[in-house]
């Protein structure tokens, strides 16, 4: 249907992704991190979208089944040890793990 | 079948390493069968090959040349019997001498692995499968000397017997090596064939093997220079010190050079000094003997004495005698041990004679058997096993070539102090008044191998001379004077023990002939300073730097493990980034 | 340049902004729902990229499902107001590698050559066709990843006594 060249998909998605990785190094709430690993995720699926839609296969929409499903049962298994982590260090700032001593 | 032997009591030993943890009755059933079923193997063995000359059995080859074999001539039949049968009665002993002790578990395991070091060492049929025995029962003897490791003087005694025997036994590999190059076997039973055609009687190469041989003879059986080891020994469990100290490994030498004899009958010179150091130690054994307040110390010098007596009889080309001394000697002087572990037990671990007495009413059992036990010590005439033997070993010795009258007049005085500190030490323990009150009675695994040990004391002696005739050893005739003087000799040092001791008067105390103290100043305060001086040598320079290295880049990466999750973060990111674009520069 | 390129432009520069937007969320919830836009925005992209089964699918499974979840965690913990740091130190890093990052992907992009583009159209049986035939052991897998987070989250949400 549009003509948008491949390029410009992929610009976007790598831009979306610089932004999930600017947040994952910039926020110490696990919850945000959490959220900027989606985004990273999210963009790589735009990628695999773009170039199946630009060479006329399948296999990228098929890739972003798969993606989607890896995404769910991370979700899943991160946000529960969310809560744990929660129930032991009281706070959600990912600092708060620092129990090595050098 | 023969190597069911030495593989029951190994067998026990790795199921107590592993699964030791199972309860008590496991360890004592596992502890004591085992022992007690070689005993019955070597019963059947013996019996079926009684009288031949000998029968191999040969497992695999170890190195070229020398196999795992295992060898039975009428020898190792008597070791076998022996070493099995005193080792379960010892074995059925400590199941209840050591049963509050917390590592029995250990105890029997250091008690099998010994007893099937020992098995390997009278069974090889090769020099080095022997030695191998032979550094296996030095092992066992330091694990079990230093069993009850948290006392540091434990640890002391259990260092200087094996560093002892240790520095006897490099001569031993010395003479086992110099055989192997010169006879081009390491095959006993070959090696003594070729013995007789390669060197002449009083050939250099014989006297060199048969004098390293005979040191790590004289280190391992705790004979002048190398006994100091021995009285310290005392420190470990009373039925470690009954098995290993008494009856078995100290008797290792004697095996070894009456399994060696046609050797030494090929070097004269070492036979006289075997004669002359045998002489020196058996007097010196029961001198010191004299002089000691400690109950086990006296029993350790009168071990001394006793191979000296065994040593005597090999040095007189009479390695029939010294085994028969052997036989007898392991039967009471086992007996003797655990009789005094059974009184150290009764006084609450108290083993200072001059803090017993009056034990004679308290433990009439443990008395009477002692006193057979005794009987057969000092040879006393016609009714113990242990005159028989000391019997042949003064004929033996008068009548030999190699020895004589002079050996013969030490030997007879030996017997003399033998009962003078027998006598000592059984008025001290049994007689007098009771200085401290019984604190526990034996039971019947300490009492019923005390009986049948006595039993052996007094009968084995008249049992045993048509047995080992039929065997092949032999009696020779001799003057009728020399066996009177000869058996007159314990009666009369007893009665001056009595007359000297019947008042327990205490001497003066002194311990050693201060041995320890030169053998302190000649090797071990140079060897110390030595090695002080060589601390900074310069290879120093070598290899701090290194180490400083190594410390540093230490320090520097175990910075990067601190635990922050946003400094991992950040790293993986980089690591990725710095990834692509690597991949990107291509 | 039709009227649909337009629109995607116009969703790619709406994705990137409430991207951002939910990054700098001060409210956890506000970032949440920031993202579940930048979702519904890709999912519009993906329509018009002619996958309309990729576009619902974003929308049920990412937005409804994945987003929604991760509200309910949100609301059940309390987290609290975060305060925008105005000390620019602690942006300096992760912007460096977010530049970097743009840097490399930018280079790759231009260097690469890219075959001529098909213009066929992709339809649901296609992309059906090709998931159950050629990538069964995908889905395979993919249950039993699922399989596998559904084990681990129940659990870890398990109430103990100790840790």
């Amino acid at each position: 249907m549009i003509s948008v060249p491949l390029e410009h998909s992929l610009i976007l998605a790598g831009m979306l992704f610089a932004i999930g990785l600017f947040g994952l190094l910039l926020r110490r709430n696990l919850i945000f991190i959490f959220l900027s690993i989606e985004i990273m995720l999210n963009a790589c699926a735009f990628a695999f979208i773009a170039t199946g839609h630009h060479y006329g296969q399948p296999d990228g929409q098929v890739m972003f089944i798969f993606i989607l499903a890896i995404a769910a049962a991370e979700v899943a298994i991160g946000l529960a040890l969310a809560l744990k982590f929660e129930q032991i260090f009281k706070t959600l700032d990912a600092q708060a793990a620092n129990e090595m001593r050098g | 079948m023969l190597w069911y032997i030495p593989a029951l009591p190994l067998g026990a030993f790795f199921i107590l390493l592993f699964f030791g943890y199972l309860g008590r009755s496991f360890k004592n059933i596992v502890g004591t069968s085992f022992i007690f079923l070689s005993f019955i193997t070597s019963l059947i063995i013996s019996m079926s090959h009684w009288g031949e000359k000998s029968y191999a059995e040969i497992l695999w080859t170890w190195i070229p040349k020398t196999h795992i074999g295992f060898v039975l001539d009428p020898l190792s039949i008597i070791m076998i019997l022996v070493i099995t049968f005193v080792a379960s009665l010892v074995a059925l002993y400590s199941t209840k001498f050591m049963s509050d002790d917390p590592s029995l578990a250990r105890f029997f395991a250091y008690l099998n692995l010994f007893v099937a070091s020992m098995l390997i060492l009278v069974l090889a049929d090769n020099l080095l499968l022997l030695f191998a025995g032979w550094e296996g029962v030095g092992l066992c003897s330091y694990l079990l000397i230093g069993f009850w490791y948290e006392r540091p003087e434990t640890n002391a005694a259990a260092h200087k017997a094996f560093i002892t025997t240790r520095v006897a036994d490099v001569f031993l590999l010395i003479g086992i090596i110099y055989l192997g190059l010169e006879l081009n076997t390491l095959t006993i039973s070959t090696a003594l064939i070729r013995m007789g055609e390669f060197y002449s009687s009083g050939s250099l190469s014989a006297h060199i093997i048969a004098l390293c041989l005979l040191i790590g003879a004289l280190g391992k059986s705790a004979q002048f220079p190398f006994h100091t080891w021995l009285p310290d020994a005392m420190l470990g469990p009373t039925p470690a010190s009954a098995l290993i100290h008494a009856a078995t490994m100290v008797t290792a030498g004697v095996y070894l050079l009456a399994r060696m004899a046609p050797l030494f009958n090929l070097a004269p010179d070492i036979q006289h000094l075997i004669v002359v150091g045998a002489a020196f130690t058996l007097i010196l054994g029961s001198w010191c003997a004299l002089r000691q307040s400690d109950l086990k110390r006296v029993l350790a010098y009168s071990t001394i004495s006793q191979i000296g007596y065994m040593f005597l009889a090999l040095g007189a080309g009479a390695p029939g005698a010294a085994m028969f001394h052997f036989t007898t000697h392991a039967f009471f002087k086992a007996l003797l041990f655990l009789g005094a572990g059974v009184i150290g037990e009764a006084l609450h671990h108290e083993y200072n004679m001059f803090k017993m007495g009056g034990l004679k009413k308290e433990l009439p059992l443990t008395y009477y058997t002692f006193l057979m036990g005794s009987a057969a010590l000092v040879g006393l005439p016609l009714i113990s096993s242990g005159y028989y033997s000391k019997e042949l070993i003064l004929s033996e010795t008068y009548l030999s070539p190699a020895a004589g009258l002079v050996p013969w007049i030490i030997g007879v005085l030996g017997a003399l102090l033998t009962a003078l500190y027998v006598g000592r030490m059984i008025i001290l323990v049994f007689f007098g008044k009771a200085h401290a009150p019984i604190t526990m009675k034996p039971t019947w695994p300490m009492t019923f191998p005390l009986i049948i040990l006595a039993f052996l004391s007094l009968f084995a002696g008249a049992l045993q001379t048509p047995l080992l005739q039929s065997l092949g050893f032999g009696h020779h005739k001799i003057d009728l004077a020399v066996i009177l003087i000869a058996s007159a000799a314990p009666v009369v040092g007893l009665i001056f023990a009595y007359l000297l001791y019947k008042n327990h008067n205490k001497p003066k105390k002194y311990r050693d002939f201060r041995l320890d103290n030169i053998y302190k100043y000649i090797f071990i305060y140079p060897y110390i300073k030595l090695s002080h001086y060589l601390r900074k040598d310069f290879f120093i320079h070598i290899y701090t730097p290194v180490i400083n290295f190594i410390n540093f880049t230490y320090a520097l990466l175990s910075q990067t493990q601190n635990g922050r999750i946003g400094h991992y973060l950040t790293v993986v990111v980089a690591s990725a980034l710095t990834i692509i674009g690597f991949l990107v520069w291509l | 340049m039709t009227i649909l390129d337009g629109f995607f432009y116009a969703n790619a520069i709406l994705a990137l902004i409430t991207t951002l937007l939910a990054l700098s969320a001060q409210n956890a919830v506000h970032g949440l729902l920031y993202f579940v836009m930048s979702v519904i925005a890709l999912a519009l992209s993906f329509y018009l990229l002619d996958a309309p089964l990729v576009a619902a699918l974003e929308l049920m499974v990412y937005a409804g499902a994945i987003m929604v979840l991760f509200i309910f965690v949100v609301m059940l913990l309390n987290i609290k107001y975060h305060e925008r740091s105005t000390n620019f130190k602690k942006y300096l890093g992760p912007l460096i590698f977010a530049l970097i990052l743009i840097v490399e992907i930018s280079v790759i992009i231009s260097e690469i050559t890219l075959q001529a583009a098909h213009t066929k159209i992709i339809s649901i049986k296609d992309v059906a066709f090709n998931l159950f035939n050629n990538y069964g052991i995908g889905i395979e897998i993919a249950s039993l990843i699922l399989l596998s987070g559904l084990i681990g989250a129940f659990h870890l949400g398990k109430k103990r006594n100790i840790l």
